[in-house]
């Protein structure tokens, strides 16, 4: 059984399918941890963000320690609002990340014609 | 319809670039609170070492002066060793009037409208002040009624505090600073309380009485002159006094 990472709850794994189909099958896995590290980035970001500064290094510490169990003790504490942006966040970020994608490959065909 | 082909499928390398450029915005926007005095013990520093850090201090504190930058930097990054956590005279671009200077004794701080001079402990022949301190009554998350180690410095004299007084006020209320009396070799963690001093050309700091009784700041070596730093990882030490 693999582990699974601590902000995965929070993604959906519908979105990230829909994105990861664009790929290439055999491309499939290393895209999916490519953008895993994406979505570990921008959760970290939008935590730090919503912590008060005097905290910030404390969080930063926990999200950094691989310690999935911690955080997603800690990440169960945390007011219903902060794991919904949380949710809502990282289901755009994956969004954006499609858009992007999307416009460079557009682009290359039209450079292909 | 067929499925469109190769060249309309997503780059792996356009993932790569932003993955990349993710890492660098996080970096950037949080690369100040990276935890670096979690992994940090007290570098075992020689005694001469030692001796010359605190002469450096002494000799700073005294002539009120402030350092090169290059020079302070040094000095900085020796304290920060010799503690174990990083201290700087700047943070979040933000600075003290002075890292050098001469603390006044002053009231004690009144933290609560309700408290009564004989609730506050300690209080020898100091009144207690009857406004709130300048920055405000602290909420129960910035400070404790225990902890009675107040330190004011004269704010208003900062360029532009006329233009960012409201932010400043934000920035600075109850933060923790260190205070250091480098004569008789005390190490404090005190905390902002008041942006104003009642002499502020005679002295760049004020101390509430535990605070000038704890740093030994009137000590007849000391004669009122202390160095205080910012504690960037602040979230890591408590107010009090410092066993070095």
């Amino acid at each position: 059984m693999t582990d699974i990472a601590w902000f995965e709850p929070y993604t959906s794994e519908a979105l990230l399918i829909s994105l990861l189909d664009g790929f290439n099958k055999n491309e499939q896995d290393v895209a999916r941890t490519k953008l895993q590290s994406i979505l570990e980035i921008a959760g970290r970001s939008i935590l730090l963000a919503e912590t008060e500064l005097a905290h910030q290094a404390e969080v930063l510490e926990l999200l950094t320690s691989d310690d999935t169990v911690a955080i997603t003790d800690w990440l169960s504490q945390q007011p219903i609002v902060i794991t919904d942006s949380l949710r809502e966040r990282l289901d755009r970020t994956i969004l954006q990340v499609q858009a992007q994608l999307a416009a460079k490959s557009s682009s290359a065909i039209l450079h292909a014609v | 319809m067929t499925p469109s082909t190769a060249p309309s499928t997503y780059s792996l390398d356009t993932l790569d670039q932003i993955l990349q450029k993710k890492q660098q915005e996080f970096d950037t926007q949080f690369a100040k609170k990276t935890p670096t005095t979690a992994v940090r013990d007290p570098r075992p520093t020689p005694q001469s070492e030692k001796d010359e850090i605190f002469a450096k201090l002494q000799a700073a504190a005294a002539s009120l002066t402030v350092l090169p930058e290059k020079e302070a930097l040094y000095l900085e990054q020796q304290v920060s060793d010799l503690l174990g956590f990083e201290i700087s005279s700047s943070f979040e671009e933000q600075k003290l009037t002075h890292s050098f200077g001469k603390m006044q004794a002053l009231d004690e701080f009144s933290l609560q409208p309700h408290t009564q001079s004989e609730d506050s402990y300690n209080v020898h022949g100091a009144r207690l002040k009857h406004g709130r301190p300048t920055l405000g009554w602290p909420k129960q998350t910035e400070t404790t009624e225990q902890n009675h180690l107040y330190l004011a410095n004269h704010l208003v004299f900062l360029e532009d505090w006329h233009h960012k007084y409201a932010h400043y006020k934000n920035w600075y209320k109850w933060r923790k600073l260190l205070l250091i009396n480098p004569f008789n070799r005390v190490f404090i963690v005190v905390e902002l309380a008041s942006y104003t001093l009642p002499n502020p050309m005679q002295y760049q700091f004020g101390g509430s009485p535990d605070l000038i009784r704890t740093s030994q700041a009137w000590s007849p070596e000391a004669q009122g002159l202390v160095c205080v730093f910012f504690i960037p990882d602040a979230a890591r030490v408590q107010p009090g006094l410092l066993n070095i």
